[in-house]
């Protein structure tokens, strides 16, 4: 392995890797790893962009009365709080793993598709520049709730509804082309012998979710058309005066909008199926059963997508369907918790930030989960529904699960992406301090839904009083401490320790047996797989 | 040590803030059998929750305390066991199971909307609730009545808060005990959601469609609820209250509200042929701007440009007074300027439009009086109002046909024209033009067990109305036999409903003289 190491880096020594300098390297580049890089530096930025909108929410939260901003601003900081973090922060990031990786994974030189790659990446700068300047215009920013819920969005919104559209098709372009490069480079471009039930875990995660995304994104850009069109040229899709529906807009939301959610937490299931084994030093439990689940969890995915609708008035059949497949989803679910868990049964573990992070992950998901599996009982959830436990709820998965595990892969794969390591000591106080302050942050919201506080409310009556302080207090210490991990990311790209091949002695995978940094070019001939 | 001192002082000071005893943590049990079976229901699903996290987190972290490298733990070699893999397949199937049955009955038992005893339409608009009793001829607005200068804090005031700050109205909705009641609910603009706690009631209130709920109260009280979805600007600032009175003191209210009415009627009367001061009017006009109109206009007259445009030196309120009238009557379509004819009495529209005439500079010296008001309502109403419409019609019908002939034989061809015209005035604004009705609430005629079977209860529920569902009128009196003859005889035979039974005057009259 060693002198693999070596070899492979004393080869890249001799040639010219033929990249640009300066931006242009960045403008036109084609390689993986640079649109890796982007990626995940445009995620970070906009996750602080997102935090800062949700500081603002929770200082005009922090005691009852309105203080600092008008309700309409308010309603625009939470939309686009929504559709930032959504959009802009956790798929981004994902794709940002997935380039990084998924090549190095499978043995390829680069993704099947790099010249869409480059595009991919560099269109959504702009829809983001779109979506934000509304706030520097006359009408406002988005103030619709990132849901659009028509005629909100359409007959009654305040005239950004053209810009909206227009940033979404951009992301959803965006998405689709990511998407599509991560299967063609799946499906074509593995190693000799790497067949499909060889595939890391994560490669398996991000095929699945590549196809969720090629799925639902079409959806989400014919509904997004319809609003257009319902606003601005006359059309009644969603207008019962002319013969439409509004009610029609949220079942085609939803349509896109709950496999969207697993788009968000299946690739973060294949990050901790990665980490797990490699810090209890023992083989990932049940990988077949796994994958299994990854694509039941898919496939339910697309017929339950009501159960954000039950008090739309549904005829009780479609009420009863939807509860009873919501249930279900339990069950895959189930299985890969109960899966982490004998993974790390009887392992022999230790616990540097990447597993700290993965196993607060399978915690706190799960807390999630259980949520989740409340919200689906359809005569509690008409006390749920539209409530701050329901914003706990999505809260938990999105934040301690979703991001969580970025965090996780983050630290895991540092070393191979700067060639240093990070400093523990430093990435630890982030560890906790996100950990403290983000349960601070969420968990009394669930108290907060039961008691009956609304969700997207600027204002509230005084019994819901002290817990909203809290939440606040939790919200700014949360987003104050993910400056640690800038700090901790700057510190590793400029130096530190160097980084050996395989820095994590568990770790597993063809992308350990590259030298650290990873050379600009790898696997030019693929490695040969057993 | 002294940092840590302050640190738990802070901390003391936050819990200390309000009283504990207050703090709600857990989900109501609420005033009503659904929402006791709900609260049964949410507590079931919480302990299952709570177990299997005890059990899956106990095995997490007695793995991290005891498996672990430090310690010395070797790692063990087995990563696979189809055996366990179905094991905790099943296992949480039945568990799920055991959730599902109960919560399936407590659904089927909460979509139940038959054999109300009341109904309420409930119609929600930006941002206030419209209560309309069926059968009383009683219909309110009911709105945030929570002062201005409480919440709006922008300026560093903070006026104290009452104690039921932004969860308090000017007009609650009032409901009688151990009867059922039903909602039928609507909008007139946006998305909103009706919700009070207390009953597990959460309906959307979507615009052009209504969706039905229900609930049976056994205690009397007040209680609170809110708007549940983001319906714009004010969405956290259209409470709901509902007063639950016993039988004997909501018979008092609803004779009450019939009293006041008539009252209302007669000064609304009275106003037209007031001349009221300029001063007078500039007094209700402010309050009555306040409480309709700040919201959007803001109480300077600045507006929130480019939703809602400003009043202050504007066309529209320095401009044609008529059209001015006519922008508050009516309304504007396809904006958020809703129409404020239902909603305030003539009285209240002359003073807000002398307000806004001559307020923030906007100093025209037009002082409107209740009678101008009527005059530009008036002349809407004869394009427009389609109720003027159809007394027309209904005036030129009977005078055609002073007196009814009840033993004429009418042909098919006859019934089944005078029908359809019969059926497109009275009956298709809810059962449609085909037939389909907008079921649960409207349900549909084409192919029902009412077109299709007895004739008998088919007229008599025409003549007499539906007992279970009052939103189906007694049409009896507001119909000749001859009409109603002619609606039966097509409803029975039109959209394929091909029974070919013939309904003749004198069949109505034999039933109606029951």
């Amino acid at each position: 392995m060693t002198t693999d190491v070596i070899e492979q880096e004393s080869h890249d020594d001799h040639h010219d890797d033929h990249k640009m300098k300066g931006i242009k390297r960045w403008l036109y580049t084609t390689n993986h790893k640079d649109i890796g890089t982007l990626y995940l530096w445009f995620a970070f930025i906009m996750l602080l962009t997102g935090g800062a909108l949700a500081m603002v929410i929770r200082a005009e939260l922090f005691q009852p009365g309105l203080q600092i901003v008008e309700p309409d601003f308010f309603n625009q900081l939470t939309t686009v709080h929504g559709l930032i973090m959504v959009f802009g922060a956790i798929m981004p990031a994902f794709t940002g793993f997935a380039n990084w990786m998924i090549p190095m994974m499978v043995g390829a030189p680069d993704m099947a598709l790099p010249r869409m790659n480059n595009w991919s990446f560099w269109i959504l700068p702009f829809a983001f520049a779109i979506l934000l300047s509304t706030f520097f215009m006359e009408s406002g920013a988005p103030n619709f709730g990132w849901t659009f819920y028509a005629p909100l969005s359409t007959t009654y919104s305040n005239g950004s509804t053209a810009f909206f559209v227009f940033a979404v098709h951009i992301m959803g372009i965006s998405s689709i082309m990511g998407a599509i490069n991560i299967v063609v480079t799946i499906m074509n471009m593995r190693a000799p012998g790497m067949t499909y039930m060889k595939m890391p875990l994560f490669v398996w995660t991000f095929f699945i979710t590549a196809y969720l995304l090629i799925a639902v994104m079409p959806v989400l850009a014919g509904v997004v058309t319809m609003l257009l069109t319902d606003t601005y040229f006359g059309t009644s899709f969603f207008d019962a005066a002319g013969g439409g529906d509004p009610v029609l807009f949220q079942h085609l939301f939803w349509f896109f909008g709950h496999p969207e959610v697993y788009i968000m937490i299946l690739p973060a299931f294949g990050i901790v199926s990665t980490i797990i084994p490699a810090f209890a030093r023992k083989k990932l439990f049940g990988y077949s059963s796994m994958v299994y689940a990854t694509a039941s969890i898919a496939l339910l995915s697309f017929i339950v997508w009501a159960h954000h609708m039950f008090t739309t008035g549904m005829p009780l059949f479609g009420e009863l369907f939807f509860m009873y497949c919501t249930m279900l989803i339990a069950v895959p679910t189930g299985v890969k918790v109960f899966n982490w868990v004998a993974t790390m049964w009887r392992g022999s573990m230790s616990f540097e930030t990447p597993m700290l992070f993965s196993i607060a992950f399978v915690i706190l998901f799960t807390i999630g989960g259980f949520s989740g599996l409340m919200l689906a009982l359809t005569p509690v959830d008409f006390q749920y529904h539209d409530t701050y436990f329901v914003v706990a709820h999505f809260h938990y998965v999105l934040v301690t699960g979703s991001l969580f595990s970025i965090y996780a892969g983050a630290y895991f794969w540092l070393p191979k992406w700067t060639g240093h390591m990070y400093n523990e000591s430093l990435a630890k106080w982030h560890f906790w301090c996100s950990l403290v302050s983000v349960n601070l942050l969420f968990f009394p919201m669930h108290f907060l839904g039961l008691a009956g506080m609304p969700r997207r409310i600027p204002d509230y009556a005084l019994q819901f009083a002290d817990f909203n302080k809290w939440v606040s207090i939790g919200g700014f210490a949360f987003g104050l401490s993910q400056l640690i991990f800038l700090a901790v990311v700057i510190k590793c790209i400029r130096g530190g320790e160097k980084a050996p091949a395989k820095p994590w002695d568990g770790a597993e995978g063809l992308e350990w047996t590259v030298a650290s940094p990873a050379p600009y070019h790898t696997f030019s001939t693929p490695p040969k797989i057993d | 040590m002294k940092r840590r001192n302050l640190g738990w002082l802070s901390l003391g000071s936050v819990l200390s803030s309000s009283a504990w005893a207050d703090m709600q943590l857990n989900l109501t049990k609420g005033v009503t059998e659904v929402s006791r079976d709900v609260y049964d229901l949410h507590m079931l699903a919480m302990y299952i929750c709570v177990a299997i996290g005890v059990v899956v987190f106990g095995a997490m972290f007695w793995s991290m305390v005891f498996h672990r490298k430090s310690k010395g733990a070797k790692s063990a070699d087995f990563h696979e066991s189809t055996k366990v893999e179905i094991l905790w397949t099943a296992i949480p199937i039945v568990i799920l199971i055991a959730m599902a049955v109960p919560a399936t009955k407590t659904l089927i038992e909460m979509e139940n909307n038959d054999d109300s005893d009341v109904t309420i339409q409930v119609t929600g608009s930006q941002w206030k609730w419209h209560y309309k009793y069926f059968d009383q001829d009683i219909e309110f607005y009911s709105v945030l009545s929570t002062p201005r200068e409480q919440y709006e804090n922008q300026d560093g005031t903070t006026a104290t808060k009452g104690e039921n700050y932004l969860l308090e109205v000017d007009k609650h909705l009032v409901i009688p005990t151990n009867k059922k009641v039903r909602f039928l609910i609507t909008s007139d603009d946006v998305i909103h959601a009706w919700w009070v706690p207390a009953f597990a009631v959460k309906q959307d209130a979507n615009p052009g469609f209504i969706n039905e709920a229900w609930t049976k109260v056994d205690k009397p009280g007040i209680y609170r609820g809110q708007c549940a979805e983001l319906c714009g600007k004010d969405h956290g600032f259209m409470p709901i209250v509902v007063e639950v009175k016993s039988e004997a003191d909501y018979a008092i209210w609803l004779e009450e509200q019939h009293q006041i009415n008539a009252q209302a009627a007669a000064a609304e009367k009275a106003s037209l042929n007031a001349s009221v001061s300029m001063e007078e009017l500039m007094t209700l006009g402010e309050t009555t701007y306040v409480a309709y109109c700040a919201a959007c206009h803001q109480v300077s007259g600045a507006g929130l440009p480019p939703a809602f445009p400003a009043l202050k030196g504007s066309t529209v309120a320095t401009g044609d007074i008529a059209a001015h009238i006519d922008i508050v009557l009516n309304g504007k379509a396809g904006t958020g300027m809703q129409a404020y004819g239902k909603q305030l009495s003539m009285k209240q529209i002359a003073a807000v439009v002398t307000y806004e005439r001559n307020a923030w500079g906007n100093n025209t010296g037009d002082a409107v009086q209740a009678a101008d008001v009527k005059d530009v309502a008036k002349g809407s109403e004869s394009d427009t109002a389609a109720p003027a419409k159809v007394a027309e019609v209904v005036a030129i019908v009977a005078e055609e046909a002073p007196v009814e002939d009840l033993t004429k034989v009418y042909s098919e061809d006859e019934l089944m024209v005078m029908g359809e015209q019969v059926y497109m005035k009275a009956c298709a604004a809810c059962h449609q033009v085909s037939g389909a009705g907008l079921p649960p609430a409207f349900p549909a005629l084409k192919g029902s067990a009412i077109a299709l079977g007895d004739i008998a209860v088919h007229i008599d529920m025409v003549v007499n109305g539906s007992k279970k569902n009052p939103a189906m009128a007694a049409f009896g009196s507001q119909l000749t036999k001859t009409e109603i003859a002619a609606v039966v005889t097509y409803e029975r035979n039109a959209w394929g409903n091909n029974t070919g039974d013939l309904v003749q005057p004198a069949a109505v009259d034999a039933a109606s003289a029951k």
